[in-house]
């Protein structure tokens, strides 16, 4: 069988003590007895109640918030964890809550309606409404009298005295506190007093901060359209109206810091505006000015000639290119026209035509040479017609004195039987012709 | 039309000058227009700020409404 040492077998109880969730987060009732407080601050007592006792010991950094001075006797309740220390070998509640035990009842209504609301949803994070970055007015309910409402209106004074200040007076404790408050709450809400609202009390007993703890409070501060900040007490104090609220302010000042911004870190801020203001100008000023110089600088302003040149270099260059351009093109239709040429006459009529041309020319030769032939038969016929027409033509007839006689029906009178005295004839002479009346007709005899 | 702004509308008009200008694409003649109404807007609300009376009143609940009378706390 193995055998253990002590620390051995006292880490394996630590063990298992740790690490059982319920005695990590255990309240416990009891009386208090052996009470010590040493100069370190820390508490050493034990809880017992009629058959048990436990050993409990709560830290100075704990200890510092207890509101009321623990004493043997005092009946309480403890909230901590479990855990062994090994040099004593004995198990011990480290707390970091004490508080009277009268107030058990209490811490069962306040546990309860806790969890009421929370089932309900009325602390559900998105329903969180954000504070006013600067606020035109703000309401406080809270007591009247007192230092609270003294310090938030002084906050608010120093911090941003732009925002109208509304004090709702109320009973911060007591019983009818919490019908108070919730009037208050539903008052500034229905006649929109304020753009935000802080809700709350200086510090107190968990008894007197509890009337923050009602339902009446929670619902009047849910049901609020204005944002509401919850400011009930001290840091470590924690009520339903927290949870319910918009945001939780520690305290009331903080609550005043946290709805109004500040005037000092306003001014700043607007004077850092001013600046980048000023910056962004004159930078932009500068960079124009920059920008304008080294446009004067450049090679076009100082020496426009020469950007006129460049020009006038390239317009040459392109003319050149042109003219090659041309040459080129005219030497292509050249080379086509020559090559189109040469197909042509290779198919071209011309040849033909030439040669028809020639035979035209030969024709028109011969056709002349021949009419030229005929044309002198022709004319040597005629002129020996002629001349033998001109032979026996009565011209030539009539030349050596006869003459032709026509009667009046123009025909020629080859002899005088048909005439009669008195006729009319006409007689055609060489050159002329008379018109003459017979007078006689004799025969030849 | 500037003076009777809040002095949330005009802190807020001074932060988009402010963008605007640093966004650095304005024309000159703008650029310049947008500084001087920002200066305008830089010592409106400095003003505001410290010519700032603050008021603190109590509210009443009466029957048919609310009455508010001053409510003095020393400093």
């Amino acid at each position: 069988m193995a055998v253990y040492s002590v620390i051995e077998v006292t880490q394996i109880i630590k063990q298992m003590i740790t690490s059982t969730a319920p005695l990590q987060d255990l309240t416990i009732r009891g009386e208090i007895s052996n009470f010590s407080k040493p100069a370190s601050g820390h508490l050493y007592f034990t809880l017992k109640d009629e058959k048990a006792r436990l050993r409990i010991v709560m830290f100075a950094g704990k200890a510092r918030f207890l509101r009321f001075r623990p004493a043997d006797g005092m009946s309480v309740v403890v909230h901590g964890a479990l855990d062994v220390f090994e040099r004593s070998g004995d198990y011990q509640l480290y707390a970091d809550d004490l508080q009277p035990d009268g107030l058990g009842a209490l811490y069962l209504a306040f546990e309860q309606v806790k969890e009421r609301l929370l089932a309900e949803g009325l602390f559900d994070a998105q329903k969180k409404k954000a504070l006013p970055a600067f606020p035109k007015a703000v309401a406080l309910i809270t007591s009247a009298t007192g230092a609270a409402v003294r310090d938030m209106i002084i906050t608010l004074r120093r911090r941003y005295p732009l925002a109208h200040v509304y004090v709702v007076p109320v009973a911060v404790q007591g019983d009818d506190a919490s019908k108070q408050i919730a009037r208050g709450i539903q008052v500034a809400d229905k006649f929109q007093l304020a753009d935000v609202m802080i809700v709350g009390r200086g510090g107190g007993s968990f008894e007197e901060l509890f009337s923050f703890n009602t339902e009446i409070v929670a619902r009047a501060i849910s049901a609020a359209t204005i944002p509401v900040v919850s400011a009930v007490g001290h840091e470590t104090d924690t009520t339903i109206a927290d949870f319910v609220a918009d945001i939780r302010a520690a305290t009331p000042t903080a609550a005043a810091e946290l709805v109004s911004p500040d005037v000092a870190q306003l001014l700043q801020h607007i004077e850092r505006l001013q600046m980048r203001l000023q910056d962004a100008i004159t930078h932009q000023i500068a960079s124009l000015r920059t920008h304008v110089d080294t446009l004067a600088q450049t090679r076009f302003m100082t020496d426009p000639m020469r950007y006129v040149s460049v020009r006038q270099e390239r317009i040459d260059r392109l003319e050149k290119h042109i003219q090659e351009l041309l040459k080129n093109e005219v030497a292509k239709r050249q080379k086509t026209l020559t090559s189109l040429e040469l197909r042509f006459a290779h198919v071209s009529p011309t040849r033909r035509l030439d040669v028809a041309h020639v035979r035209l020319e030969s024709l028109q030769d011969r056709l002349q040479f021949a009419l030229k032939g005929t044309m002198q038969k022709r004319t040597t016929a005629l002129v020996t017609t002629i001349e033998r027409l001109e032979l026996l033509s009565p011209l030539s007839v009539m030349k050596r004195g006869y003459a032709v006689i026509y009667d009046q029906s123009k025909r020629v009178l080859k002899s005088a039987a048909t005439v009669q005295p008195g006729d009319i004839i006409r007689v055609d002479m060489a050159d002329s012709w008379l018109d003459c009346q017979v007078w006689g007709v004799y025969d030849r005899d | 039309m500037i003076d009777d702004l809040s002095f949330e509308a005009a802190l807020g008009l001074l932060e988009d000058v402010v963008r605007a200008l640093e966004a650095g694409d304005l024309a000159l003649d703008d650029a310049i227009e947008r500084f001087q109404t920002g200066m305008q807007l830089v010592r409106m609300c400095r003003e505001k700020l410290h010519f700032a009376e603050q008021k603190v009143e109590m509210v009443m609940a009466t029957e048919n409404g609310i009455e508010t009378r001053p409510f003095e706390v020393k400093e």
